[in-house]
């Protein structure tokens, strides 16, 4: 559950991405990330959830790109 | 505004020693053991992104100036909660006859190594979401640690990401409440928790962001769900398939056009529909429809109340403000 965007933010946003749907697609990114906040995080996902939740996490990160946001980097994993 | 400061040295079993500073806010209900609690609670390391275990560090140095940053931004969140702000029409905690029994306080920690266990605060992956998460499971073990234990937490970063993110509460259903209806089913106004709700927030705050993260993090996963209203997603309906969540429903939510006159029945009271989400209007294509407006000419403050010229006249629609409010009558009476 996340706090709105103010509107100054999404203008920023828009601007930066320069396409025409880039407003639609901002919606769409903060639709699924509310989403992913619903369910309890100490209970075990379900495999319908899991699955679920691979398939937002792959839209968010499409959009995310699109949008000209940056995914980032994760340190690599250390070999055992 | 009355209040105590504390400062102290503690130290914990075996893992670590801290410092921390803390500001009795209000002390609540003085008959209890345990009365309904709120704590604020500084961020001693930052994950960026979630789930690397790339810790940095965040509201530590232990500094004045830091500690007199943090302070403000308890002192915020407390006005918020208690409608204490300038302008601000959504008395929320000070509208119920309980608001002296509730306990706020704020403590600062410092003194603590930067890593997963003081961490409890992430970045989300994604840098379009500018948003912060709390790290469920650090906040429980920090918690444990400092010998606290709160209904609601609040987590206060300096990250440079401002969206703050909620984590409602986990109910503890095996002890007890006060017994509610919602559209028939029985609900229960849990009086313990097993996880506190939590909130991570910004240190930079405005408007009413605390009070919209409240709605929230005092919401429960199993007795009912407050829920974003800028957003048309269909998450109350997903918590409907297979495998069911019982009791994890959106409570401020509904789907389907055209908007029946009805929302639900609460209480055995019939709540209406927000038929015209009146100063923003239901988007073309939107499902989801919403309770009852307090205000119709502003928008709930679990909607988007950055959208309008006066963002402290926002007040809870009628359906979620009755639910926090029989919250409270429950946290009190334990």
């Amino acid at each position: 559950m996340v706090t709105p965007r103010k509107p100054k933010d999404i203008q920023r946003i828009i601007k930066r991405a320069k396409y025409p749907s880039a407003e639609a697609d901002l919606k769409e990114f903060d639709r699924l990330l509310a989403a992913e906040t619903f369910l309890d995080p100490s209970v075990e996902p379900s495999p319908v959830q899991r699955r679920e939740k691979s398939a937002r996490v792959r839209r968010l990160k499409v959009l995310n790109r699109r949008l000209g946001g940056e995914a980032l980097k994760r340190r690599p994993k250390r070999p055992c | 505004m009355a209040k105590r400061r504390k400062s102290s040295k503690a130290s914990s079993s075996s893992l670590f020693s801290f410092k921390s500073e803390t500001i009795h806010w209000q002390s609540g209900d003085a008959t209890k053991a345990d009365p309904f609690f709120i704590l604020v609670i500084n961020n001693i390391a930052l994950e960026k992104p979630f789930g690397s275990k790339n810790f940095v560090s965040d509201m530590s140095t232990g500094s004045k100036a830091d500690r007199a940053r943090f302070a403000n931004a308890a002192e915020y969140i407390k006005k918020n909660l208690f409608g204490e702000l300038k302008g601000q029409k959504e008395k929320l905690l000070a509208d119920s006859p309980h608001s002296s029994k509730i306990k706020f306080w704020s403590m600062y920690v410092w003194d603590l190594p930067v890593n997963s266990a003081s961490s409890l605060v992430g970045e989300f992956d994604l840098s379009l979401s500018e948003a912060i998460k709390p790290r469920q499971d650090a906040v429980v073990s920090m918690l444990a640690h400092v010998s606290l234990n709160p209904d609601i937490v609040y987590i206060v970063t300096k990250s440079t990401y401002y969206r703050a993110t909620a984590i409602p509460t986990t109910d503890d259903d095996t002890r007890g409440g006060i017994a509610a209806t919602h559209d028939g089913k029985k609900i229960t106004h849990c009086y313990y928790n097993k996880i506190p709700g939590m909130v991570a927030i910004n240190v930079v705050n405005d408007t009413m962001t605390p009070a919209h993260e409240f709605g929230h993090a005092f919401s429960s996963f199993t007795n009912g769900h407050i829920v974003d209203l800028y957003v048309d997603n269909d998450i109350g309906v997903q918590a409907h398939r297979k495998p069911r969540i019982p009791g994890n429903f959106a409570l401020n939510k509904k789907f389907g056009r055209p908007i029946p006159k009805r929302f639900a029945k609460y209480q055995g009271k019939n709540r209406n529909s927000d038929k015209t989400r009146n100063s923003l209007g239901y988007e073309a294509g939107w499902a989801s429809y919403h309770p009852e407006l307090a205000d119709q000419d502003q928008p709930a403050v679990m909607d988007d109340y950055h959208n309008t010229t006066e963002p402290m006249s926002c007040l809870h629609d009628k359906l979620t403000k009755a639910y926090i409010m029989d919250k409270i009558v429950a946290k009190v009476s334990r």
